[in-house]
């Protein structure tokens, strides 16, 4: 993953690469076209947690970030994040949490995400989002 | 002990002197001699007492079989050479009582063998009590007779026990906190015979007039009314019952009261006493319905929040993909309307979700400190105007603040929902009274008594002279989307909110209610011994005295000593300072942080995200947040690199302290502005149907 080269100077998601994990294909799409509107051109999708955690294994290196619904039957988004946070430490991550979702956030939160952002949200509110994860990102790197 | 049942040892010792008589008198009569001696030996032997007999010289002459029972080194055989003197020391060593008056009589015996009369008390080896008594028997015999008097001594100490015990039990049943009645159906009319304390507690004044009546009069006096007939059925049958019944006790308060009723079968089979065991139930049937009442709005709460969980994913995907269809479709109007109205739907659904969030929620811990005279106070004045002519609000608020720690828009949410409802509970017009006062922990009412968290407790008092509302309405006020208001003018959301807000801050409402009088809503905060989070003091004119205490500031800035200096100047005035070197560090630094950030202080050009998009990507998350922005540029024209938005709020560098004093007062007064917006975006609804019955009721939640 080379999101700090790609970034270096402003933000230009036209660059980044990234992975929506949401059960429901509806939101998939509508984050999708939401990425899209915001000039991102490169954007994967995983149904649920197992599919995700097999395309990261085999193509790490094409995605910059990642974006999940906490809420997935089968392995959740906080599962999701545990056991990539044990492989990937420093993997970009942000977490979709519903509005009555605190304790979940805390969790999230534990579990070392890179940043949140609750249900429903508009675009500006995902821009900033997905800002703050990339900053985030570079400062580490 | 000497006077245990002297007369039997009487009778025993007539019997044996009588046959020493005869033996004497039998003297030389050979054959009747024999008969005699053997009559009397064989009376000895099967007396139920012990007997010992020793001669003149204090040798031992005979014995029985039951002596040895007590004594049992007295068997036949060693009695042999056992002399008068050794029973003696034995006996000695053996009495009970402490005047050790067998030693007397022992001297006694040595001086004059042949005149005493002697009776002791003894305690044998195995602990049984025996009175022995001994007489010298003309002149040749001295004869003991020895009675195990411990089945006696036992009897005594029963009835000892016995007394004693009815003693105690008589004050246990004068201590119960049930009140416990005794009454004599073997007496014509059954009259009663015994009243315990807490009986003549719950009768009060009426007992004194009481008297020794019957059943029908202790119920006439406990103003029990249905309820009397099945006791006094029960009771005429002389048949066990058991019933609970409510009564109107004084200022109309309910009791309720278990009344328990049996009849005693003595052992003829007839009815010896009716016993009447009355318990107050009260706080019992009160915790019974709070608890059932509990347990309902958290399944009515886990319900909506499931709800408004799966609604909210589906709301946002409409929302989502309407706003982009909205984009894309610019230059066509009448499509564009369409998405509109699916976006303004979405909003409303959204607005809708939220509510039922806020009912289920449960206890948030808030740091935030407010003062709820304050937020009172600046509430009932953005509302006065929403009640129209025919309503009068009248405020009364005490003058010192009163500390309260919840979020700030809790009491206003709470004091909105409460006046809509009052004033539309009041279709033909009328008044609503708003009271704030402190109450101790020890006058709330028992709802909050279960689980108190602070000494005092504020109390919001909302009272109208509206239509009032039956019981059965009472009872689903904070059921979310129950509604007395017609179709299309209320969500049923309103008390629910009310009542999930209260109860995440800790405190409780009760409501009182009486049809055609009016309803009284009482909501109760704890009051917080912290003081109030945020305050602003400023004197006029002066703004080198102004403390905005407790207020956060976030300054974004890249050059550090600018942003050292406007950070300085902001905590002088007291404020909590976040600071940031460019437009992304803004907007992380802000992610992070969990408090609310009251005003933004941002350059407008920086490296990567400038100013004026730092406040546009921030508004939507914290739609709070005031704005200023500092630049060296003009704020607008050709000279500035980025144009502000029109009704930006702009500090000239270099920054001051007294304009940025001056300004950030100015900004962070606008809040109260903010909140009419909110409140004229209420919706309007203005009658309400009431399908009430003339009944009253009361309910309350915590």
């Amino acid at each position: 993953m080379s999101l700090s080269s790609k970034l270096d100077h402003g933000i230009d998601f036209s660059e980044v690469k990234i992975l929506i994990v949401d059960d429901q294909s509806e939101a998939r799409a509508m984050l999708k076209n939401m990425l899209t509107e915001m000039g991102v051109t490169q954007v994967f999708e995983a149904p649920d947690g197992r599919q995700a955690l097999s395309f990261i294994d085999t193509a790490f290196d094409f995605i910059d970030l990642i974006i999940c619904d906490w809420n997935m039957p089968g392995i959740t988004g906080v599962e999701l994040l545990r056991q990539l946070r044990t492989v990937y430490p420093d993997v970009p991550f942000l977490m979709i949490t519903g509005r009555s979702d605190m304790g979940s956030v805390a969790e999230a939160k534990a579990c070392g995400v890179t940043a949140y952002i609750r249900k429903p949200f508009s675009i500006t509110q995902l821009e900033a989002k997905l800002r703050v994860v990339v900053k985030k990102s570079l400062v580490k790197a | 002990m000497h006077n245990y049942y002297p007369h039997i040892i009487s009778v025993e010792f007539l019997l044996i002197l009588a046959l020493f008589f005869v033996l004497i008198w039998a003297k030389g009569r050979n054959k009747t001699e024999l008969l005699l001696k053997n009559a009397a030996e064989e009376i000895i032997e099967s007396s139920e007492y012990g007997h010992i007999i020793f001669d003149k010289d204090g040798s031992f002459v005979k014995s029985n079989k039951k002596i040895a029972e007590y004594f049992p080194f007295l068997t036949q055989k060693k009695a042999q050479n056992y002399s008068l003197q050794d029973f003696f020391a034995f006996l000695y060593d053996h009495a009970v009582d402490s005047d050790k008056s067998v030693r007397n009589v022992m001297l006694d015996v040595s001086n004059n063998p042949q005149g005493y009369d002697f009776r002791e008390v003894i305690k044998n080896e195995e602990g049984r009590l025996c009175l022995v008594c001994g007489k010298a028997i003309s002149h040749d015999l001295t004869v003991f007779v020895v009675r195990d008097i411990s089945l006696g001594q036992k009897r005594e100490e029963r009835m000892l026990d016995l007394g004693k015990r009815n003693v105690q039990l008589q004050q246990a049943i004068e201590a119960s906190t049930s009140g416990i009645i005794v009454s004599d159906p073997k007496q014509s009319d059954n009259p009663v015979v015994f009243y315990n304390k807490a009986m003549k507690d719950f009768l009060g004044g009426a007992f004194y007039t009481l008297g020794d009546r019957g059943w029908l009069a202790v119920f006439d006096a406990m103003k029990f009314n249905e309820e009397k007939k099945e006791l006094l059925l029960a009771i005429t049958k002389y048949q066990n019952n058991e019933i609970e019944a409510r009564i109107v006790g004084e200022g109309d308060r309910l009791h309720w009261f278990s009344i328990k009723t049996t009849a005693v079968i003595d052992e003829a089979g007839q009815v010896d006493l009716i016993i009447g065991v009355f318990n107050e139930i009260t706080l019992l049937k009160e915790r019974e319905a709070q608890m059932s009442h509990t347990q309902k709005m958290d399944a009515l709460g886990r319900l909506a929040a499931g709800i408004a969980h799966d609604f909210n994913n589906v709301l946002s995907i409409i929302d989502g993909f309407s706003k982009m269809a909205a984009m894309n479709l610019e230059g066509n109007e009448k499509a564009s309307k369409y998405l509109e109205r699916i976006q303004s739907a979405s909003k409303r659904g959204a607005a809708l979700t939220r509510k039922m969030l806020t009912f289920s929620r449960h206890k948030v811990v808030s740091g935030e400190v407010i003062d709820m005279v304050d937020v009172v106070k600046v509430q009932s004045e953005l509302l006065m105007p929403l009640l129209g002519a025919s309503i009068a609000l009248d405020v009364r608020i005490p003058k010192d603040e009163i500390p309260v720690m919840c979020p700030p828009d809790t009491i206003e949410q709470v004091i909105m929902n409460l006046v809509i409802n009052a004033r539309d509970a009041m279709p033909e017009g009328g008044r609503i009274l708003m009271q704030l006062f402190t109450e101790g922990a020890e006058s709330v009412p028992n709802i909050i008594r279960e689980k108190i968290v602070a000494e005092n407790y504020a109390c919001l008092k909302i009272l109208d002279t509206g239509t009032g509302m039956d019981e059965e309405t009472l009872e689903k006020i904070f059921d979310p989307f129950f509604t007395t208001k017609g179709a299309g003018k209320g969500t049923g959301l309103g008390m629910s909110v009310v009542y999930g807000l209260v109860n995440e801050s800790g405190g409780a409402i009760n409501v009182v209610s009486e049809q055609g009088k009016g309803t009284t809503m009482s909501v109760y905060f704890p009051i917080s011994n912290k003081s109030v989070t945020r305050k602003i003091i400023a004197e006029e004119g002066d703004a080198s005295k102004i403390c905005l205490q407790g207020f956060t500031a976030l300054v974004a800035e890249d050059e550090p000593d600018l942003r050292l200096l406007v950070s300085n100047i902001l905590e002088d005035m007291g404020l909590e300072v976040l600071q940031a070197k460019d437009g992304d560090e803004a907007l992380v630094v802000q992610d992070e942080y969990e408090g609310k950030v009251d005003v933004l202080l941002t350059d407008v050009v920086m490296p990567g995200l400038n100013g004026v998009k730092l406040a546009e990507l921030m508004h939507e998350e914290r739609p709070d947040t005031k704005v200023i922005f500092m630049s060296g540029y003009p704020a607008n024209g050709d000279m500035a690199p980025v144009s502000l938005p029109e009704s930006a709020c702009f500090i000239a560098k270099p920054v001051n302290y007294d304009s940025l004093a001056k300004l950030l007062l100015q900004k962070l007064k606008e809040d109260r502005n903010d909140d009419l917006k909110k409140i004229e975006d209420l919706p309007q609804w203005k009658t309400v149907e009431s399908q009430n019955d003339g009944k009253e009721g009361k309910t309350n939640v915590a």
